[in-house]
This record gives C-alpha cells, structure tokens and sequence, in this order.
C-alpha cells in the first residue's frame, strides 16, 4: 500500500524523508504505523486567551 | 469466480514495490528423481526432488526515482551478491502471496530509438518458499 510518511524512517537500506509516500507491505505499513511514521503531525493548540484579563474588560 | 486485475500484483524487494513496474511473475518448480525399476510395469516412476522459485520483474527506468525500488537499488543487490526478502503479492487482503529470501541474479538494462528505457531483472530463491494467505 502507498503510505505517506510525517517523520523520516529507515528500513534496511532504505532511509525516506518525511513527506516520502512509498508503496510498501502491509506487514512494513503496520511498522511504520507503529512508530507513529504516519500520523499526522497535530496541529498546535491556539494559544489560550487570559480570562481574568478579559472578564476587567468587560 | 474472483479474477483480478493484475495491476495489482507487485514484486516487493524488503517490503519495498519494485518501481515503474510492467509485468511481474513467479515462476516454482519441482525437480524429479528417477526411481524407475524392473518392477515399474514398465511405467516410470518418479520421486519429488529439489524445489526452486524465480522471479522476474520487467519495466521502464526512472532514474529520478528515489522511494520506491529503483534500478539503482536493484544494481546495488546485485553487485552486493546478498540474498534480500521479496514478495509477489497484490497486498489485498485474503489473496495469496509468495515470498522467499532470493539473490537478485540478473538485470539488463537497454533502451532503443525512439522507445522507452526498460529493465528486467531476476531473482532466484535460496531456501524456503513461503506461501500465504494476505491478511
């Protein structure tokens, strides 16, 4: 199956960069999937909005 | 009746698809023992000898190709003269796959005029071949 992946991996000779999509086993794919290659990077939380600065606002 | 598209079916050297691929193909066989006698009624009989699998991939070069399999890769195991994992299978689950530990024993590379650039390359099993029901 072609896998997309989020973090560099290296497989015996092969070392892909993040954003390679190779076209590998599945038994490799559970492998990648493991190490958490290909999950998406989570995008960063917004930064929190001080409520007590707010709340004197008001 | 379950035929397939063989598109589908790839050769995977250490679960990584043999790149720009065009055909694909296994090929097993038996090797017999004579154990014909004067008692055979005149009927030969045989004996199952030594069982051996070779793989042959064929199809275009692309030498930009840098994360599938790539001819460079194949030039690599070749030269390397070491046995690899490789796997004939489309990856679907409950379809049948075939695999072995092979040495990659041959790759031709040519191009004519006015073609497509082509390989084939050819991998000869050593020791036991595996087959298996994809999960």
């Amino acid at each position: 199956m072609k896998v997309k992946l989020y973090k560099a991996y290296k497989h015996g000779t092969k070392h892909w960069k993040a954003g390679a999509e190779p076209t590998v086993t599945n038994e490799l794919a559970a492998k990648m999937k493991q190490a958490g290659v290909l999950d998406k990077p989570k995008p960063k939380a917004a930064p929190k909005k001080d409520e007590d600065n707010n709340s004197e606002q008001e | 009746m379950a035929v397939f598209n063989a598109t589908l079916l790839g050769v995977y050297v250490e679960d990584t698809l043999v790149a720009a691929a065009q055909d694909v193909s296994v090929s097993m066989s038996v090797e017999t023992i004579d154990v014909t006698t004067k008692e055979s009624s005149g009927y030969r009989e045989l004996l199952g000898g030594l069982r051996t699998a070779s793989f042959s991939v064929n199809g275009l070069i692309d030498y930009t190709e840098a994360t599938n399999e790539s001819t460079a890769d194949l030039a690599t195991r070749l030269l390397a003269r070491t046995a690899v994992t490789l796997k004939f299978s489309t990856e679907v689950s409950a379809d049948q796959s075939i695999s072995a530990e092979a040495i990659c024993t041959s790759l031709e590379l040519s191009g004519g005029t006015e073609d497509t650039a082509t390989y084939s390359a050819t991998f000869e099993a050593t020791g036991t071949v595996t087959l298996a029901t994809i999960a």
